[in-house]
């Protein structure tokens, strides 16, 4: 576990609920360190997107503390907390709004006051870093699941943000394309933050796991141990990675 | 309902491309008041959302044929006039670029006619005041029915007035008027209860989406009274216009160029001018409803029956043909 | 294939075609959208019964459907939809107009037919010009156009979404009304009991997307309105500007011409006709 000070994502007894009766997460507390991979595992339901979402700001009043590369996230400082942290969405057509792929992939740096220049040159970046470049031209809706989920990580990726955080980035993938994305993801520098039912997506690209159950975190620790934990995973309604099932 | 370029005149196409340019800079100016970052987005996909909506096929009970939601209410009646009309201005500038309905040139007449009408009227006049107390299922279908048969008939008559305007048609004006008015009044009242049918069931499972609902208590600046007084007044109005001009226009419009331009008969010259001349000369088709030379009672009677037959044959041609055609094509007439 | 499927095809399409990388394509958006516009003024200016003139316009479709490699059978699906509505307003020509114009051979042509036949062809006429523009010209290219022309940027925006998402939701719409056929198969479109259901469903599921796109807009900077360089970042010489004007100024100069001089006359009499 990393350094208090190290880490930049710093998570203190966070609950939130939409309707306050009925609270979705309670007393989360975790921390990441910078170039750390966490998986969040959980079934359906479990509170993975809605801790997600409470990270990059798109949901308010919580109790708790939240804090990102140093920056405490509160209303007032959004915009320089979104600076520092990217989110996939699960659903790519939601993310890609614009009609070709460069035009999407520089809305941001544009957005955030880069010069012409240098909003090229990243969007060249981070069309490489997902192995993408020859789609820049490319209509959005025109490109396939696979090639959207790619574009959907460059989008995140022109800003060079220190925290990525992904919601199911392999729902809806073929096999080949969620091999693709796996090797993509474990090369991608930064903090990683993965929500996910997939196990073995996650067992292929995590360090670490925390395991949600009903808005608490029920375990955290090393993908290796709570992985091979069958009755660990049963319990919270998952199943074990199948490329560990044959191994038992 | 969707104008084709080659049905206007620039005259025409122009003056309406200035009426619909002004409700466009005006909606914009509004929006930006209003403030709301979330508009676009929702502008964006509510408009994809109408253009696949309307080409959804409804079928109406008891007959073969289907009808389709109208865009230009629905629209209004979840995100307010301003943003309806600037996202219809959206799709129908995509449907003539891609899909060939409507044409660029006719855009200012297709936005007026549709959009304008849909969402200004059908929204601020209808929706709004019935809304003022609070939404119920019966009077969302009320103010979605109304809405959709008053927003049809003002686009039908301004179909109609354009054409006219253009010289194209050499249909008299009366005549094209009893059947386009007729046929969207029907296509009005299908669209309204489609319409209506969507905007119950938002309502039930969403109403915080539903545009303009107030609480009971707050003053709305018109009411539900108000609103069907101007509402008559203007169908009055209308009615009145359309049934002078109608009954009288071949002598009056000739009657009225003719005092203004000093002379009795005019030569061919502008589009008004060539149309109000070839109404005239098409009513020299069967003159005085006799055959040319043939005085007798028989003749009069031979050309009243042929000339009444052609005129009921053309308009069940006409309504059968436009009837067709709207519903063929998407339909995505307001 | 269903009506809607034809729509999703019919803008992949054309979508490919303005993709092109002709030398029609890379001309200036503006250029095209001007000479289509003053296609169509001068298509509709031309007196009904002036046929010969009208005809001459149509070098400029030829030249570009030539030029850009379009097929004259994809516009044609276009004209099917337009045609019906000019025939019906045309079609009462012939029987109110009924002054003899010419003869062939013993067949009396009257003011009727021709005007009916004027108005058909000008139908024809603008259509190909619509076709000819969006066929060569991305959509971010007509919108960065329309900027150009002071077009507000919340309608060019909101265009551009649209474009986007109307493929998406085309596709979203044509699931459900299939999944809704496939279980009433009597039914040729979707019964009264499903009408607010079917299409509020897809309403709902617009509107959530809407709050999504929202959220993901605002993660990345949005705040209410687009970046002003964003859709001309990429265009920036990609233009032939020098031979935009050319190209306008030539075209705009012939089109006028034969508007006002009557070219197939001369050539008529020329052959002695």
């Amino acid at each position: 576990m990393a350094d208090k000070n190290e880490s930049c994502l710093l998570v203190r007894n966070v609950s939130f609920a939409y309707e306050k009766k009925y609270p979705v997460l309670h007393e989360i507390s975790f921390e990441a360190a910078p170039g750390e991979t966490v998986g969040i595992a959980g079934a359906n339901g479990a509170g993975k997107s809605t801790l997600l979402k409470l990270l990059v700001g798109l949901e308010t009043g919580f109790e708790g503390s939240i804090e990102i590369c140093g920056i405490r996230l509160d209303k007032k400082n959004l915009a320089a907390v979104r600076r520092h942290i990217g989110y996939v969405f699960q659903d790519s057509d939601s993310q890609l709004f614009m009609t070709t792929v460069e035009e999407d992939v520089a809305f941001a740096p544009l957005n955030y006051g880069y010069s012409a220049d240098e909003t090229k040159k990243r969007v060249e970046n981070a069309l490489r870093s997902v192995n993408a470049e020859h789609l820049a031209k490319k209509p959005v809706y025109r490109l396939s699941g696979g090639e959207k989920r790619l574009v959907s990580i460059a989008t995140i990726l022109s800003l060079t943000p220190e925290v990525v955080l992904m919601d199911e980035p392999s729902s809806g993938l073929d096999p080949k394309n969620r091999r693709n994305l796996i090797g993509i993801i474990r090369d991608l520098p930064g903090t990683k933050l993965i929500a996910s039912h997939d196990m073995d997506l996650l067992w292929d690209t995590c360090s670490r796991i925390l395991l949600i159950r009903d808005g608490r975190i029920v375990c955290d620790g090393p993908a290796d141990d709570i992985m091979r934990n069958e009755e660990l995973l049963r319990e919270n309604d998952l199943e074990l990675p199948l490329s560990l099932q044959g191994r038992r | 309902m969707h104008m084709a370029d080659a049905l206007v005149s620039p005259a025409v196409a122009g003056t309406m491309a200035v009426l619909s340019g002004a409700a466009a800079v005006y909606s914009v100016k509004k929006l930006r008041e209003e403030d709301d970052p979330k508009r676009i987005p929702v502008m964006g996909v509510m408009g994809a959302f109408v253009f696949a909506a309307q080409m959804i096929n409804f079928t109406i009970p008891g007959t073969g044929s289907s009808g389709h939601i109208c865009g230009g209410f629905l629209i209004s009646a979840l995100a307010g006039p301003y943003a309806g009309f600037l996202t219809m201005i959206g799709v129908l500038l995509i449907q003539c670029l891609f899909f060939a309905d409507g044409g660029l040139l006719a855009l200012g007449c297709n936005v007026w006619n549709m959009a304008f009408y849909g969402c200004f009227i059908g929204a601020l006049l209808v929706w709004k005041p019935f809304m003022r107390k609070g939404a119920t299922k019966a009077r969302i279908m009320a103010a979605s029915i109304i809405g959709c048969i008053v927003t049809l008939q003002l686009g039908a008559f301004s179909v109609t007035v354009e054409t006219l305007l253009s010289g194209i048609t050499e249909l008299p004006f009366g005549v094209f008027l009893a059947a386009m008015q007729p046929i969207h009044l029907a296509i009005g009242l299908v669209e309204g209860i489609i319409t209506g049918a969507v905007l119950v069931f938002v309502q039930d499972a969403r109403p915080e989406l539903l545009w303009g609902v107030e609480d009971e208590g707050r003053e709305g600046r018109f009411t539900l009274k108000k609103t069907l007084v101007i509402l008559a007044a203007a169908a009055a109005v209308i009615g009145g216009a359309v049934s002078l001009i109608a009954s009288a226009l071949p002598d009056g419009l000739e009657w009225a160029i003719g005092r203004v331009a000093g002379v009795e008969e005019l030569e061919a010259a502008g589009s008004v001018y060539e149309s109000a001349s070839s109404i005239q000369e098409k009513l020299s088709f069967l003159p005085d409803y006799a055959f040319k030379g043939s005085e007798s009672a028989a003749g009069t009677t031979v050309s009243g029956i042929v000339g009444a037959a052609l005129v009921l044959a053309l308009c069940v041609c006409l309504c059968y043909i436009l009837r067709l055609f709207m519903n063929r094509r998407t339909n995505e007439q307001n | 294939m269903s009506r809607i499927e034809k729509a999703v095809f019919e803008l992949n399409s054309i979508e490919d075609l303005s993709r092109q990388n002709r030398w029609v394509n890379r001309l200036h958006p503006s250029v095209k959208l001007l000479l289509t516009l003053l296609l169509a003024v001068l298509a509709v200016s031309f007196d009904k019964y002036n046929l010969p003139g009208l005809l001459g316009l149509f070098v400029y479709p030829l030249f570009v459907f030539i030029a850009g490699g379009l097929r004259f059978k994809d516009a044609l699906r276009r004209l099917w939809i337009v045609l019906p509505l000019v025939v019906v307003t045309g079609i009462t020509n012939p029987f109110f107009d009924r002054q003899v114009q010419f003869y062939i051979g013993n067949f009396a042509v009257t003011g009727g037919m021709v005007s009916m036949a004027t108005l058909i062809v000008k139908g024809i006429l603008c259509v190909l010009g619509a076709y000819i523009l969006i066929a060569t010209t991305p959509i971010e290219g007509i919108c960065r156009s329309l900027r150009a022309f002071r077009v507000p940027k919340t309608i060019v925006t909101v265009i551009l979404l649209i474009y986007r998402y109307v493929t998406v939701l085309l596709q979203e719409a044509d699931r459900v009304t299939n999944a809704y056929l496939l279980r009433a198969p009597s039914e040729k479109g979707i019964g009264i009991r499903a009408w607010g259901p079917l299409a509020g469903g897809l309403l709902l599921r617009s509107m959530d997307r809407a709050q999504v796109l929202y959220e993901s807009m605002q993660l990345r900077g949005f705040d209410g309105e687009f970046p002003e360089g964003l859709h001309a970042l990429f265009y920036e010489g990609r233009d032939n500007r020098r031979l935009s004007i050319i190209y306008f100024a030539v075209w705009a100069v012939i089109l006028v011409l034969l508007r006002i001089v009557p070219v197939a006359g001369i050539v008529g009499s020329v052959f002695g006709i």
